[in-house]
């Protein structure tokens, strides 16, 4: 089992100039500490107008700063919006190809479409052609940074030759991940041979499900790139403390606070008519449940939550290292919730008395040869 | 975090006195249903009472129905409505609403808090359009088109529920409206709009020119009894009440 760090950049309102500096120089800092102790991974997302919930819409500068402080840790872009009015591609495989140099061969390139009106109709962007442009991205970005030469001609986008440069660090290239909200989009994932990347909080048994379909479908895979990422990761939250009810009154409120900002988007599908989008990405109930009509039925906390004392979050893992997942990445703060100085406590005490138990002695010795 | 900051007592003066019969429920039938939604520019807590919190970007829509028949016999509706969330679910708060029809203005007013503005309401299916008038007083309060129409399986539509904000014993509440709408068949398309009275719809002053989308479909219609009511002060995980049933 890996563990990564996902980073939203949430910051509180009032937004002030500060408020927006201190969240960055935070996640700076926490990301330092986090390849010290030992995590494997750690996630910047891509997100545009999302008041409060994500201010992370320039993550490979952020990135690029983060990989200029840290040495193991790999440095996922995650995920990149492949959308023309949002990203042109090329854009996509210059900025990705210099980040992994930079990181010197650190990167790991995550794709989304976005599902929100909020960020589609703010680039005057439609929903219903971003599938497709993912599509295109995710086949194109390879070619290029593999070839000397390169055209395209295709739906969403097209370009006469080039060659698009610089070319990544990693030879033949960086993995490539598909960010999976709902049930489904882990097999577009497993078709094309790219990483199934959980960023919705799923309950055991949907995880499972996701896993065995995924490891199914990859294996007669027809890889977009020449690298097969086959790797699943999952999403959860992290607070850990000795304390275990000071953990979850601390670490409950920074889950109920990104669950409930969450929801001041607007997703493409409450506003624009579209086949493109089935289901409402983060805010959609479990397969098989209806939508409840109570407001007062909050969100749930997802079960098997990483915040509590070690031992409980050690149960947690130990389940969901069951469901099959290669890794987990946490979020660890929404809109500051928790104070830095607790936030760092934590991540300390989980490298200290979480990640050993999920060591396995023949991966340390190679580690340490 | 967003929520809204419009004085309650402000927004009670366009609440209509009602009387939710939680034991009651309508089956309208058939209808032909119109939407043009535009997104609104300009401040947004204001529009809300502190019970709601405004979604970013704040989409308008415009909604227009045509009842052929059913429990209220034929009717027209017309409504403006502004999305936001209650708790965590999507909703629109009513604006303002225009209702061609006396007993579905009588019924839907006390029943389920709909401004009762008598007015026409109108969709006309051209070759290459759906039109939709709204006329109040001898104006038009509206006139908007959907262009060029394209068919879209009906599953591409979402119909989002209301929040109606009415006076139940004198004592404002926000209802919680949820039709039962069967989707028989949709369109969509670009959206043209033509006359737009702000002032009467109840947003003076702003304009709607960032167009979102504009759809037709034709519906199966069903009012359930309301279920739930917020104090529109309070914040829905807190402030909401389920009506007993018995």
């Amino acid at each position: 089992m890996k563990f990564g760090l996902f980073f939203e950049l949430s910051v509180p309102r009032p937004f002030t100039r500060l408020n927006e500096q201190l969240a960055v120089f935070n996640t700076l800092e926490q990301a330092q500490l986090a390849d010290q102790l030992g995590f494997d991974y750690l996630w910047v997302v891509e997100h545009h107008f999302l008041e409060e919930y994500s201010h992370s819409s320039a993550p490979e500068v952020l990135l690029a700063a983060i990989a200029m402080r840290t040495e193991r840790i790999r440095i996922g872009h995650g995920a990149v919006v492949c959308v023309p009015n949002v990203n042109h591609p090329v854009r996509i495989a210059e900025r990705t190809a210099m980040l992994d140099i930079l990181s010197k061969g650190r990167l790991e390139v995550g794709t989304a479409r976005s599902s929100t009106w909020t960020e589609l109709g703010g680039f005057c962007g439609s929903p219903d052609i971003t599938k497709a442009s993912w599509d295109e991205y995710v086949h194109a970005i390879p070619q290029m940074w593999m070839r000397d030469s390169f055209s395209w001609d295709g739906v969403t986008f097209s370009m006469p030759e080039r060659n698009v440069i610089p070319k990544p660090y990693q030879d033949p290239h960086p993995p490539m991940w598909v960010a999976v909200t709902t049930p489904g989009t882990e097999m577009d994932a497993a078709e094309r041979g790219m990483g199934c990347l959980g960023v919705s909080a799923n309950s055991f048994a949907l995880q499972e499900q996701t896993v065995k379909r995924y490891r199914q479908a990859v294996r007669n895979c027809n890889p977009v790139g020449k690298v097969v990422n086959s790797q699943v990761a999952g999403m959860n939250f992290m607070f850990c403390h000795e304390d275990r009810e000071h953990a979850a009154s601390i670490g409950l409120e920074m889950v109920r606070k990104f669950n409930y900002l969450n929801t001041h988007q607007l997703w493409s599908r409450e506003v624009y008519p579209t086949s493109s989008y089935r289901t409402l990405g983060n805010l959609a109930p479990g397969k098989g449940a209806k939508a409840p009509s109570d407001p007062t039925e909050e969100k749930g906390v997802p079960e098997g939550i990483a915040i509590g004392s070690p031992e409980e979050i050690i149960r947690a893992i130990k389940t969901w290292e069951s469901t099959g997942v290669d890794s987990i990445n946490f979020i660890l703060n929404t809109v500051e919730t928790i104070p830095q100085e607790d936030l760092l406590s934590s991540l300390r005490l989980f490298a200290r008395e979480v990640m050993p138990a999920f060591k396995s002695p023949v991966k340390a010795a190679g580690e340490a040869a | 975090m967003l929520c809204g900051s419009a004085p309650i007592a402000v927004l009670s003066e366009r609440a209509v006195p009602v009387d939710c019969d939680p034991s009651l429920s309508l089956d309208l039938g058939t209808a032909q249903w119109l939407q043009f939604s535009y997104e609104l520019p300009g401040t947004r807590e204001e529009l809300f009472p502190a019970g709601l919190h405004p979604t970013t970007p704040v989409i308008v829509t415009l909604q227009l129905w045509r009842v052929a028949g059913g429990a209220l016999g034929g009717f027209g509706l017309a409504q403006l409505r502004l999305s936001c969330r209650a708790g965590m679910r999507i909703r629109a708060f009513l604006v303002q609403s225009v209702i061609d029809g006396e007993q579905a203005a009588r019924v839907l007013s006390q029943r389920y808090g709909y401004i009762p503005t008598p007015g026409t309401v109108v969709i006309h299916r051209r070759a290459d359009r759906i039109e939709g008038l709204v006329r109040v007083g001898g104006r038009s309060v509206l006139d908007a088109a959907l262009l060029k129409p394209e068919v879209l399986e009906a599953s591409g539509l979402q119909h989002i529920g209301n929040m109606n904000l009415g006076l139940s014993k004198g004592v404002p509440q926000l209802l919680q409206i949820e039709p039962g709408i069967m989707t028989l068949g949709l369109q969509r398309g670009s959206q043209q709009l033509i006359a737009f009275d702000s002032g009467f719809w109840r947003l003076p002053g702003r304009t709607l020119k960032y167009s979102v989308i504009g759809a037709s479909a034709d519906i199966k219609l069903a009012f359930p009894p309301v279920r739930y009511v917020q104090d529109p002060a309070l914040p829905a995980l807190v402030g909401t009440k389920k009506l007993d049933s018995n």
